[in-house]
């Protein structure tokens, strides 16, 4: 397990990690890192390393999002969903923690909970609540982040563990397998069995080879019984709901008896429920998938659709041990990916296929931090509405807990037929990749928010663009190393200075230039 | 999305062209056989046709507890209904009774919500199918159990069954489906050069999606026009231009590729789509103010405005999710239910005012059927279930395949009332796919497992009212 360690920094030390970057280097950086990057923070990075920005970010303060929820209600403010994204875009906007934030909305992906769900949505702190979980987890242990997001009752309400009873024969009732199922299939060890690598291990006959069989998920519902509300009344049916502490176990309520695990281990009968729990969470924590499995679903989110085995590999092995022999060192994960030669490596030498779609969403997003979107009382009273029509997306609110794309899913056409996945254009529609287009447009020529009557509206700020207005090449020159870190091909960058020569309006040029980016194939691949 | 024609792909009026020369041509073994394939279909359908079909799938995503949407009402069999479902049981009087045309000895409810349903099945207009899930070959319960059998891949899983029902080989996991390879072969009888055969109202989905050809989406309202683009002012002008160049630019990165080909590709088809709409009278046919009945409507519109879009056969998509009950089957059901059985009548009510009603079947599908046992107001995931079918490929008023026993423990149950199912989808979409256009003999490049279920070929319909799977069953 040291072996991959020792190589890895090895080619660190090669590399670029410890080396200052030029402004194009910290600019591609950070858009694997951030949210995006306004052209001040870009100077500033390049001044600095790689390992050393991730030390900084590491030690900075988290960036919660419940406590402005919390301080409207004190305020005698209303609080619904519209609000509780007010607040994400606050700390996405202004939090002191850029990496975090982003490595939180990563998490979100793939432990999704979504206000589309009733219950999730009729409770936009405690969906505060669990976003603020996974901030504080994020550069944590993969452990604890398990144990909270299994105990989190918006988890329970959106998986239905809460008040998951025991089975009862009297009435032929068996407890709830949701749960079960999808904290295996989606939030530790995946279907089937995985390489250290990431790559299926295959039977005889070249099939995959599951990692439970259903019978094992009718022993894990059981553990996953005898969960509900953590309030003062301590009733399991009709109890107080508290939608900010985590599940608390009423033992009468918890199935009895002996329970299997995987991979042969069991619980004892005579446990107390949460000692089940544990084992469990243990269990799957130990489990060889996990490693490679959540190292290639985070790798796509923030580097590249389809990272080499050897690149999983490291990462998975950064998982198993940080270096100071501990498993699931969320911060060792984080580092090992970003600071990894296949994501370090300049976009040229990677060919044809590295990379990644941006995220829909992610393109407006980064187009806020970018031009540093603010109102004059320095909020972000951004509904995000109508995003899922127009991007496909908005934070929390997937349609199902299988996240906006699978991370598996292939266009056909020639990325299929090359064999490779590209899960963000899942949610690229003849449809969306149009209102897509039509909403960065208008966010580029108006407001983020959208009552344009609002004397709080959210406006990009192009001031120094509007000041490079008269020279079209500088204009575009500008534009390129801000938001694609100055890989700009020259076809692209003529077509750009072409058009905006044509148009005698500065406001026009600037405009222009942004709306043709915000639509441009280069633009629109992290790559 | 509208992939019709990638970079390297050939026109489509040249389709024809190019198989006759791929067919001499060297080309790649993969390459090579598809062309056979393609020309073995192009040729079994070269026949011009007048006539106009489609095909409509709605995806009851999540996995619908349907042996609550299809009840058995005799009083030996509801009680054995109610003993194994406990609190998620209907009660018999609630039951909207139907009567197939082809008795089985046994008498059936309909769920209370689907009263529009009733009435249609009762006018021969809707018919059902009971136990129907993904195979991969005839599967009993013994070899279940022994582990001998072959399985779907993922079974009980969302995502690979869905996966599953949509590419048809619920063996493989495959990018490519039924609905898609049959818009590979059959598409030519269309002309749009930017809209394809299949229309999603859903977004991208592996049904429709082939090798050659993907699916145009639309919403609810239709197309929706780039801001500006052709517009008159002169700086619109010059975006215009701008954004034809970025298009039109020479990427090597195939994710760029593939983007710039998807923003061309939606931007033309915008135009004709819109163009085309414009030109029909407007729907006399109300619909319910749901987003269900709102995407079936813009289906019926898409319909009316076949000949302004040039075409012979189409299909659609449409994603209905939310049947993932683990919690509230009975309180869920009952506001969902209804809305599906108002949609689909209003659908049918304006297929009958297009005068096309014999024109278009509309079929359910669903990741799987539910556990019969109850988790507490809830079901889990399971295999078999039942589907409603609205159309002439599978003629209504009867009930098809075999409705199962539903007591715990019975032979057909792998534990929890989770049924084996007793027909296949292949056998499904084989009777959807024929009706399409597809002939017999050429059905397994459609559905390659086919011949697993039924003999292509045979004088008997893939479909047969009362009675159960057997394997290779022929005439």
């Amino acid at each position: 397990m040291r072996r991959p360690i020792v190589v890895l920094m090895a080619l660190v030390l090669m590399g670029s990690a410890h080396a200052a970057m030029t402004p194009a280097q910290a600019s591609r950086f950070l858009a694997q890192a951030t949210l995006g990057a306004d052209y001040a923070e870009i100077q500033r990075t390049a001044r600095t390393t790689p390992t050393l920005w991730l030390q900084d970010q590491f030690a900075r303060p988290i960036g919660y999002h419940e406590p402005f929820l919390d301080d409207r209600l004190r305020q005698g403010l209303s609080v619904g969903s519209d609000e509780r994204r007010y607040a994400w875009w606050q700390q996405v906007m202004e939090g002191p923690d850029p990496l975090r934030q982003r490595v939180a909305l990563a998490l979100s992906e793939i432990f999704v909970i979504s206000d589309v769900q009733g219950d999730v949505g009729a409770q936009p702190i405690g969906a505060a609540n669990y976003y603020d979980m996974l901030l504080r987890n994020a550069f944590g242990n993969y452990r604890t982040l398990l144990h909270d997001i299994s105990l989190h009752p918006m988890m329970g309400a959106y998986l239905s563990h809460l008040r998951n009873d025991k089975s009862d024969p009297a009435s032929g009732r068996y407890p709830d397998e949701n749960y079960a199922r999808e904290v295996m299939q989606l939030f530790s060890i995946g279907l089937f069995q995985l390489r250290s690598n990431g790559t299926l291990l295959r039977d005889g006959k070249g099939r995959p080879i599951p990692t439970y069989t259903n019978d094992q998920i009718t022993e894990m519902a059981k553990i996953f019984t005898g969960l509900s509300f953590d309030g003062a009344d301590r009733d399991f049916y009709r109890g107080q709901e508290n939608w900010t502490a985590p599940m608390r176990m009423y033992e009468e309520h918890h199935e009895p008896g002996p329970k299997y695990l995987l991979r042969g281990k069991y619980v004892p009968a005579g446990q107390t429920g949460m000692q089940d729990v544990d084992a469990a969470i243990d269990n799957l924590f130990r489990h060889p998938n996990v490693g490679p499995f959540l190292s290639r679903r985070l790798i796509q989110r923030l580097v590249t659709s389809n990272p080499s085995p050897a690149y999983v590999a490291r990462v998975a092995a950064a998982f198993a041990n940080n270096g100071r022999g501990v498993r699931g060192d969320m911060k060792a994960v984080i580092t090992a990916i970003l600071l990894d030669p296949e994501a370090r490596a300049w976009p040229t030498a990677g060919g044809i296929t590295k990379g990644m779609l941006r995220e829909s969403f992610l393109r407006r997003v980064h187009f806020a931090r970018a031009f540093d979107a603010k109102n004059l009382a320095g909020t972000w009273p951004i509904s995000d509405g109508g995003a899922p029509d127009d991007f496909g997306q908005r934070p929390l609110s997937s349609p199902t807990v299988f996240n906006f794309f699978l991370p598996d899913y292939q266009p056909t056409g020639i990325i299929a037929d090359a064999g490779l996945v590209a899960p963000e254009f899942q949610i690229v529609t003849a449809v969306t990749a149009i209102t897509s287009a039509n909403a960065l447009n208008s966010e580029i020529r108006g407001a983020l928010n959208s009552d344009p009557n609002d004397a709080l509206e959210v406006r990009l700020d192009l001031t120094d663009e509007m000041g490079l207005a008269s020279d079209p090449l500088a204009l575009v020159n500008r534009l390129d190393l801000l938001l694609m870190y100055g890989t700009m091909s020259n076809p692209m960058r003529g077509v750009l200075v072409h058009a905006l020569e044509q148009l005698p309006d500065p406001q026009e040029r600037v405009m222009t230039a942004l709306q043709l980016i915000s639509i441009a194939p280069e633009y629109a691949v992290l790559n | 999305m509208t992939t019709r024609r990638r970079q390297g792909d050939v026109p489509r009026r040249d389709r024809r062209r190019f198989l006759g020369q791929a067919s001499c041509a060297a080309v790649g073994t993969t390459a090579l056989f598809n062309t056979i394939l393609n020309l073995r279909m192009f040729n079994a359908l070269a026949a011009p046709t007048d006539d106009y079909r489609a095909l409509v799938c709605l995806f009851l995503s999540g996995g619908i507890d349907s042996y609550n949407v299809l009840v058995p009402l005799g009083d030996a069999e509801h009680q054995e209904y109610a003993a194994v479902r406990g609190d998620l049981a209907l009660p018999q009087n609630v039951l909207l009774p139907i009567t197939p045309a082809t008795p089985d000895g046994k008498t059936y409810g309909l769920h209370p919500g689907l009263p529009e349903l009733q009435a249609l099945f009762a006018a021969g207009q809707l018919g059902l199918v009971a136990n129907l899930g993904t195979l991969a070959e005839p599967t009993t319960l013994d070899a279940y159990r022994r582990g001998t059998a072959n399985l779907p891949v993922g079974l009980f899983s969302h995502s690979d069954q869905q996966m599953a029902w949509q590419s048809g080989i619920p063996d493989q996991r495959s990018p490519i489906g039924w609905a898609g390879r049959m818009a590979d072969v059959m598409d030519s009888g269309n002309c749009d050069p930017n809209i394809g055969m299949n229309i999603s109202l859903s977004g991208n989905n592996i049904w429709q999606s082939g090798r050659m050809t993907s699916h145009y989406t639309i919403s609810e309202n239709g197309a929706v026009p780039l801001w500006d683009y052709r517009g008159t002012s002169p700086s619109a002008m010059v975006r215009t231009d701008a954004v034809d160049s970025l298009l039109a630019l020479q990427y090597r990165h195939l994710f760029e590729k593939v983007f710039a080909a998807k923003m061309r590709g939606a931007i033309d088809a915008q135009v004709d789509f819109s163009n085309a709409l414009a030109s029909i009278p407007p729907l006399q046919t109300q619909f319910s103010n749901t987003s269900l009945s709102r995407k079936f409507r813009m289906i019926a519109m898409t319909i009316a405005a076949r000949e302004a879009l040039c075409m012979k056969r189409q299909t659609f998509f449409i994603d209905w999710g939310g049947w993932d009950m683990h919690d509230e089957v009975i309180l869920n059901q009952s506001t969902m239910l209804p809305i599906v059985s108002h949609a689909l009548s209003e659908f049918h009510a304006a297929l009958v005012e297009l005068g096309v009603s014999d024109a278009v079947t509309t079929f359910t599908a669903s990741d799987f059927g539910r556990t019969l046992t109850s988790n507490g107001r809830g079901s889990d995931h399971a295999w078999g279930g039942n589907h409603i079918v609205m159309g002439p490929a599978i003629p209504g008023g009867d009930l098809y395949g075999s409705y199962p026993s539903l007591y715990a423990g019975n032979d057909l149950d792998t534990g929890r009332g989770r049924l084996i199912p007793t027909t296949s989808v292949d056998e499904y979409f084989a009777q959807l796919a024929v009706w399409f256009g597809v002939s017999t003999a050429d059905l397994d490049v459609i559905l390659p497992n086919i011949g697993r279920f039924w003999t292509p070929g045979s004088s008997t319909p893939p479909l047969l009212a009362g009675t159960a799977l057997t394997a290779g069953r022929s005439a």
